[in-house]
C-alpha cells in the first residue's frame, strides 16, 4: 500500500513534516504545498532533524505555492520535483492512501 | 449599495465600494454629486493618484500619510491639509479614498 | 498622550490565514497615534519580507508590497534577526528593499531593515513599554 504524505504547514511553526519523514517509507511520495514548500529551501531541507536527501521517497512542491511565497528556484533543494495542482491530483489517484497531515 | 447608470454596486455601510474593480469614473462623478461636488482636474489628480497608491500598496492611506505622500508626488502646493480639505471637506482621506472606489483608511482616526 | 516605545514582534509566515495582515493593519493604526513604533521579524516571520512573492497566483493579499508603505507612516526600524534568516539560508539580499525619509538627517531616503543578532533583539525586547505579538 504506498501512501501520499501531504504537508501544508512549515516546518517552524508545527511538527507535521517531523512526523512525516520518520514514517516515509520508500514507496511513499510527500508533496509539500501551501507553508508546507518552505520545507523545500536547501537549508531547512538539510535540516539534521529533517535531512529530506536521506529519504527514498519521491518529494515534490507545488510550483505555485513556492512562487507565490518568493522561493527561488535556485534556493530550493535539488531533491524537490515541482508540480502545479492537477500533477498533484493525479498523484493522489496514483496512490492507494493520502495521509494528509494536519 | 449604489445606483450608477442603472446598474447596482455594492457598497458598506459608509458607502465605500465592495469591489475596487467595479470603480469606474462615472462612479465617482456620482459619488462627488451625491455630495454636490463637482469633480475638477484638481480632484481627478488626488483620486488618480490614490487609485495609483493602492495599486503599489495595496493601502488606502490615512490623511496625515496622504498628504505627505502627495506632496513629495505632486508638490508642495498640493501636499498639504489646507488644498486636500478645500477639494474633499468631509476629509481628504475618508472621502477621496471613497471616491477612488479604495476601502476606508488604515489609520484614519 | 506620551510616547510609547512599542515593538510588533512578527513570527508567522505571510500566507498561512490572516495574522500578517491582521498585523499590519494594527501596526499601521497604531503609527497614526505617533507612538514610536518598530517592528522585529523572527522565524518564521522573516518570510513575510522575501522579495518577488506572487500572491495572485494563490489568490493571497501582497503584505511585502504593503510594507513598502511604512516609511510613510513613519515606521522607520524595522529589524530583523540574522539567526533567522541563517537558518533558512536567507541573506539580506533576498528580502523587500524598504525605505524611509530620515527627519534625523535632512530627509535623507534611508533604508529602514536593520539585521540584528538574536542576543540583541532580546535585549531590545526588555527596552520597550509594549510588545504585541504575531
Amino acid at each position: 500500500m504506498a501512501i501520499l504524505h501531504t504537508i501544508n504547514q512549515s516546518p517552524d511553526t508545527g511538527n507535521q513534516l517531523l512526523a512525516c519523514v520518520s514514517r516515509a517509507l520508500p514507496d511513499s511520495a510527500i508533496i509539500l504545498y501551501e507553508d508546507g514548500v518552505y520545507a523545500a529551501l536547501d537549508k531547512i531541507a538539510a535540516r539534521p532533524n529533517i535531512e529530506l536527501q536521506k529519504l527514498d521517497c519521491k518529494l515534490y512542491a507545488v510550483r505555485d505555492d513556492c512562487e507565490a511565497r518568493g522561493l527561488q528556484q535556485a534556493a530550493l533543494s535539488k531533491m524537490v520535483k515541482l508540480i502545479d495542482y492537477p500533477e498533484f491530483v493525479e498523484l493522489v489517484t496514483q496512490y492507494d492512501v493520502v495521509q494528509a497531515w494536519s | 449599495m449604489l445606483e450608477v447608470n442603472g446598474r447596482v454596486y455594492p457598497t458598506d455601510e459608509e458607502g465605500y465600494l465592495e469591489n475596487i474593480s467595479d470603480w469606474s469614473e462615472a462612479i465617482a462623478e456620482a459619488m462627488a454629486a451625491a455630495d454636490d461636488i463637482k469633480l475638477s482636474e484638481a480632484h481627478w489628480d488626488i483620486l488618480r493618484f490614490l487609485r495609483e497608491y493602492y495599486h503599489e500598496y495595496e493601502i488606502a492611506p490615512a490623511v496625515r500619510v496622504l498628504t505627505k505622500a502627495v506632496g513629495r508626488r505632486l508638490g508642495k502646493d498640493k501636499g498639504n491639509s489646507k488644498y486636500l480639505y478645500n477639494l474633499f471637506p468631509d476629509g481628504p482621506g475618508k472621502q477621496a479614498c471613497r471616491y477612488a472606489g479604495l476601502p476606508k483608511p488604515t489609520g484614519c482616526v | 498622550m506620551a510616547t510609547k516605545k512599542i515593538m510588533y514582534i512578527n513570527r508567522v509566515t505571510p500566507h498561512s490565514g490572516l495574522t500578517a495582515k491582521e498585523s499590519l493593519d494594527v501596526v499601521l493604526i497604531g503609527a497614526a497615534f505617533e507612538q514610536d513604533v518598530a517592528l522585529a521579524f523572527i522565524d518564521d516571520g522573516v518570510y513575510q519580507l522575501l522579495k518577488d512573492q506572487q500572491p495572485e497566483k494563490t489568490g493571497s493579499r501582497h503584505v511585502a508590497k504593503s510594507f513598502a508603505a511604512l516609511g510613510d507612516y513613519d515606521v522607520r526600524k524595522i529589524y530583523v534577526e540574522q539567526e533567522s534568516l541563517d537558518e533558512r539560508g536567507l541573506s539580506e539580499a533576498d528580502l523587500v528593499d524598504l525605505r524611509h525619509e530620515n527627519p534625523e538627517d535632512d530627509y535623507r531616503d534611508t533604508a529602514s531593515i536593520r539585521l540584528i543578532s538574536r542576543e540583541k533583539l532580546a535585549r531590545l525586547f526588555g527596552r520597550q513599554d509594549v510588545l504585541f505579538n504575531f
